[in-house]
């Protein structure tokens, strides 16, 4: 079986030509660690990934084969991705450099575009669907939760420069997306360019109100503390580490004076600019003694100069190497994953270096040959970390192959899958608290989330279920339908092959069961439609019509879609 | 769409199967066994609590402002209310309310306010985050941030050990979280006691995916398989979940929500037209009506919402929603007023809903935020992270008057209870209470007096609630009638 579908559309969302998954129900505990850690790196594995894995001719064990896809996946190249650096992305061809007003957005936009969220959304999701380069895509949403900002909620403060050429949403969305990009071109880079570029950036010199820290007679004007306390608590160090605090409430005053002047040039494109005049001009303390590890800034250190040294300080200090690697563990590992590894912990924090090295501290969380045997050994972590929404949308599309191409990205193509998305309560670059979207499984599950993910699914494969508002996008159930056709109908082999596409790995004999349940259902709805309209008719279950195979597999495929998107990775 | 008809209990027959089988057994025989010896107290003991958590830290100084401390204007030379922006609070005489709170006259008038002042964690972390979390977990002050990040919310656990099942009649939810995503204190690890949630109550009437797939039957054997024997907590939190969601939004579905908004009566106006109707149609003063936000648009409909659940399903104990937009460190003088608006508007057209029928209301609203804000305004103009907080609690059972915040030196007025006032900015002698209002009142104390006359949990058993609570923390206010 070679199925090729590509679904006619003029969404200009195609489906690749799915290469036959193997693996057909023969246990195989290396492959099924393999696709664990697929599903871990990237936004769900897809046929062709699969296949590379279970290849019986190829060279490579499985894990030996995942293990190289890893090693390619941390040195992410330019020239084997058309969708990196946006080549092909319609909001490139009209924020073209060179053009007016220094953000790139034409002082005149040309009519009916402008630059909304279609296009600060929309890219996001085209590359995490469809970008060669995973893991990047992965760390760019985890640096995006990271450095959380919602500029959207702060459009006002551009309203105060009418003279600006376009709109306040438009600079909103356009700074967001900048940033979004920044994350994802330096997603495996060093902690500092980042830290040192959201301190900078007008996302966060709005959001957090750095351009409201103005301190014009010292000892009297108090700094506005916003960013400061943020920048300790959520972007680098933390409340503490084992359990001693990193920071007090005078290091956070502290920290907002040194930090008072930094703001943003509205005449200048809204480019970082320091106002001298601004800035708190006292000699500041040592900081952070009550962690036990005091820092003073150097001496003769004054204006923009000490930001900047406490910036290059706070991204080389431990706590903030503890911090940063024991989020990370906890995403790809599962809730609690630091807590419980402290060996594998302490030889991240050994990687980050002066400057925190991504790629570096990622290759020892990575490394499933390791000491560690992280994500294939005994402490695997299958199965316990719950999909964050936008992993939800993605995985299933990109399980039966679905892609976007690149030259001709259409981004209302996208808007069901970030109204889902919305519905299951993750609204991309407008989380409004600066600690982002909640990674942990335990803050994804309730039981409305649980029914929303099967919801969601349903809107996604079912055309004729869809509101009218909403429109068909991924044809996951049809590209499944085309691919199972040519085989005699059989319920066990069809709940077996639906299963495995969509979650990469055996289930329970149950879940199989329950696939089975929902077919046997349609067959028996049909029959009963043929009933009440009298035509005497029944479905054969040997040799169904292609009508009545493609309804019964669209009803195995949803219910094991729900599951699918409702767990568990 | 009613889809109640077709649903069977499968939610309560897989959790009871998996409380059984699964983690959870322990937990689930404390509670039945609970729910066993209370039986004649909770019978008694019907009372509905609608919590209602203002994100991002309301500035409590200029909510119930100290007119008293002359370091009050001092400290805010910007920010200060003064003139027309205040009005009085009856029986006070150190406090006055914002004027944006007016639409609440006449529930101060009647009593029906409790204006709690200088409540809060007195561990004074000022973060968003960890001090939600405090409140909504009812965590011990000396709790390890590891260990708070695995603490369950509150909510079940008043539930639990007030002997209250999940599901009550119809399988109604006994405590239903209205807000984007499950409120932290709602949330819990324990598959046999979960909290139901709903983003929007006009939400969950939408058909199930495909007619004749039969889910009801495949989540049935989907979670009775994952519940029974979890491959991980996950899994069977997660299994628990769908069983669970399958009959609570049904029943929810059932009560057949409508909005009440009218032209004429004006209660709850949620969207921006509507709020154009009410600037149209609003006999009293045009400054009490607040300026369309997304953020209070949907505080307004998700409260509206809450109401009419607790109100339509009296098994329901608890419901909460979220209000956000709180954290006024840029823009205050504009945003804090409109959002006392909101919150005023709301509050008036709760509690007429909720006192429209005969004898008093089994309803009380509570409305907390995670700490106050700094006693001296900054540089611009706005407020940071402060520690003490207001709180305010409206309902028939409530003792109305302002608490901890009176001039304690004999000039007590009648409806000033609680602990006398500290300056603003010479009266505060500990550091961590630097630029902030102290705590007075440990918000523990708050959920202990609501967990004892609202759900009739007995003092030996609070510390099931709130981990290590033996004895008041700081006396007891007696908010409560």
């Amino acid at each position: 079986m070679s199925p090729c579908f590509v679904r006619a559309s003029s969404l200009a969302i195609g489906v690749m030509c799915a290469a036959p998954v193997a693996a057909q129900g023969v246990p195989n505990p290396d492959l099924d660690r393999a696709h664990h850690v697929l599903r871990r790196i990237t936004f769900g594995p897809t046929p062709d990934l699969v296949n590379e894995l279970a290849n019986p001719a190829a060279p490579l064990t499985p894990l030996q084969a995942v293990s190289a896809y890893i090693s390619e996946q941390l040195a992410p190249s330019a020239a084997q991705d058309p969708y990196w650096p946006y080549g092909g992305f319609e909001v490139m061809r009209w924020c073209s450099p060179g053009s007016t007003f220094g953000l790139e957005i034409p002082a005149s936009p040309a009519p009916g575009v402008a630059f909304d969220q279609f296009q600060a959304k929309g890219t996001q999701l085209a590359y995490a669907l469809s970008s060669k380069w995973q893991l990047r895509e992965v760390m760019a949403q985890f640096w995006e939760r990271h450095f959380n900002t919602h500029l959207v909620g702060s459009k006002a403060y551009f309203n105060a420069y009418p003279s600006s050429a376009t709109t306040a949403d438009a600079h909103a969305w356009f700074f967001e997306w900048e940033a979004n990009n920044y994350y994802r071109d330096n997603a495996l880079g060093t902690f500092y360019d980042l830290l040192d570029y959201t301190s900078t950036h007008a996302t966060m010199v709005v959001y957090l109100h750095m351009y409201r820290n103005i301190v014009q007679t010292p000892g009297v004007d108090e700094p506005n503390e916003d960013y400061a306390r943020e920048l300790l608590e959520l972007y680098t160090m933390g409340p503490e580490m084992s359990g001693v605090p990193n920071y007090d409430q005078s290091d956070i005053e502290t920290v907002a004076s040194i930090l008072s002047g930094w703001s943003i040039d509205e005449s200048n494109g809204f480019a970082f600019t320091f106002n001298g005049g601004d800035h708190d001009t006292r000699p500041k303390p040592t900081m952070f003694s009550v962690s036990g590890a005091p820092y003073p800034l150097p001496p003769g250190t004054t204006g923009q100069a000490e930001g900047d040294q406490l910036l290059m300080h706070l991204a080389g200090r431990t706590a903030t190497a503890d911090f940063v690697c024991r989020k990370l563990m906890d995403y790809f590992l599962g809730d609690g994953a630091a807590a419980a590894e402290p060996a594998l912990l302490a030889s991240m924090i050994g990687a980050w270096g002066a400057s925190g090295d991504i790629t570096a501290v990622l290759t020892v969380l990575l490394d499933i040959n390791g000491p560690f045997g992280n994500l294939t050994g005994p402490n695997s972590y299958v199965g316990v970390r719950a999909r964050l929404p936008l992993e939800a949308v993605l995985a299933p599309p990109r399980a039966f192959g679905a892609a976007l191409d690149p030259d001709a990205v259409d981004y209302l193509s996208l808007t069901t899958t970030w109204l889902n998305l919305e519905a299951m309560g993750q609204v991309l670059l407008q989380y409004p608290a600066p600690i982002g979207f909640p990674q942990s499984s335990a803050a994804q599950l309730s039981p409305s989330a649980a029914m929303l993910r099967f919801r969601n699914a349903a809107m996604s494969l079912v055309s004729s279920q869809l509101p009218p508002s909403m429109s068909l996008e991924y044809d996951i159930g049809g590209s499944l339908f085309a691919a199972l056709q040519p085989t005699p109908y059989d319920p066990v082999l069809v709940s077996k092959e639906i299963i495995e596409r969509l979650h990469g790995t055996r289930y329970s004999a149950n879940d199989e069961l329950a696939v089975r349940i929902a077919m046997a259902n349609m067959v028996s709805l049909i029959n009963q439609e043929y009933a009440v309209a009298g035509s005497g008719a029944t479905v054969n279950v040997l040799s169904p019509t292609d009508e009545e195979y493609e309804r019964i597999t669209r009803a195995g495929v949803i219910v094991a879609m729900g599951m699918s998107q409702g767990a568990i990775r | 769409m009613n889809r109640q008809h077709n649903q069977k209990s499968i939610g309560r027959r897989t959790l009871l199967k998996g409380a059984m089988f699964g983690a959870g057994a322990a937990a689930f025989s404390r509670s039945l066994m609970a729910a066993v010896s209370r039986a004649a107290a909770t019978q008694a003991c019907n009372q509905q609590v609608l919590f209602v958590f203002l994100r991002g830290g309301n500035d409590a100084t200029n909510t119930i402002v100290p007119v008293g401390d002359a370091e009050y204007s001092l400290a805010r030379p910007s920010l200060a209310l003064s003139g027309t922006s205040l009005s009085p609070i009856k029986g006070a005489n150190y406090t006055k309310r914002s004027a944006s709170l007016d639409r609440l006259e006449p529930l101060d008038t009647a009593g029906k306010i409790a204006w709690i002042h200088r409540v809060g964690d007195p561990a004074a972390k000022r973060s968003h985050f960890i001090a939600m979390d405090m409140f909504e977990t009812a965590a011990e002050e000396t709790v390890s941030l590891s260990a708070l990040a695995g603490y369950p919310g509150f909510v079940n656990k008043v539930l639990s050990v007030a002997g209250i099942p999940s599901l009550g009649p119809g399988n109604m939810p006994a405590a239903t979280s209205i807000a984007p995503r499950l409120q932290r204190m709602f949330r819990t690890d324990q598959v046999s006691n979960l909290a139901a949630h709903a983003h929007d109550l006009t939400d969950l009437g939408l058909p199930y995916p495909v007619p004749g797939a039969g889910l009801e039957a495949v989540l049935d054997l989907h979670a009775q398989d994952h519940i029974a024997a979890p491959a991980n907590p996950t899994d069977g939190l997660l299994a628990s979940n769908l069983a669970f969601g399958i009959d609570t939004r049904a029943a929810l579905a059932g009560l057949n929500f409508t909005r009440q908004f009218s032209p004429t009566n004006l209660r709850f106006p949620v969207t921006a037209a509507d709020l154009a109707a009410v600037q149209a149609n609003f006999t009293g003063d045009p400054a009490l009506i607040p300026t369309y936000n997304a953020s209070g648009g949907a505080f307004m409909g998700a409260a509206e919402q809450a109401l009419f659940a607790l109100r339509n399903a009296p098994s329901m104990r608890v419901a909460g929603v979220d209000f956000g937009g709180w954290d006024t460190h840029g823009n205050q003088p504009q945003q804090h007023p409109n959002l006392l608006r909101y919150l005023g508007w709301a509050l008036r057209d709760l509690y007429d809903t909720m006192s429209s029928g005969s004898g008093a209301s089994p309803i009380t609203i509570v409305v907390v935020s995670e700490f106050g804000r700094t006693n001296r305004e900054n540089s611009g103009s706005s407020t940071d992270h402060g520690v003490g907080g207001a709180y305010l609690v409206v309902g028939d059972n409530v003792r109305g008057g302002t608490y901890n915040c009176h001039e304690g030196n004999g000039a007590q007025g009648p409806r000033e209870f609680g602990a006398p006032w500290l300056p603003l900015l010479t009266g505060r002698t500990l550091p961590r209470y630097d630029n902030a209002l102290d705590v007075a009142t440990d918000f523990r104390d708050v959920i202990a007096e609501i967990c004892s006359k609202l759900f009739c949990i007995p003092d030996s058993d609070l510390d099931q609630v709130i981990p290590g609570y033996q004895a008041p923390i700081t006396p007891w206010l007696d908010f409560l009638t």
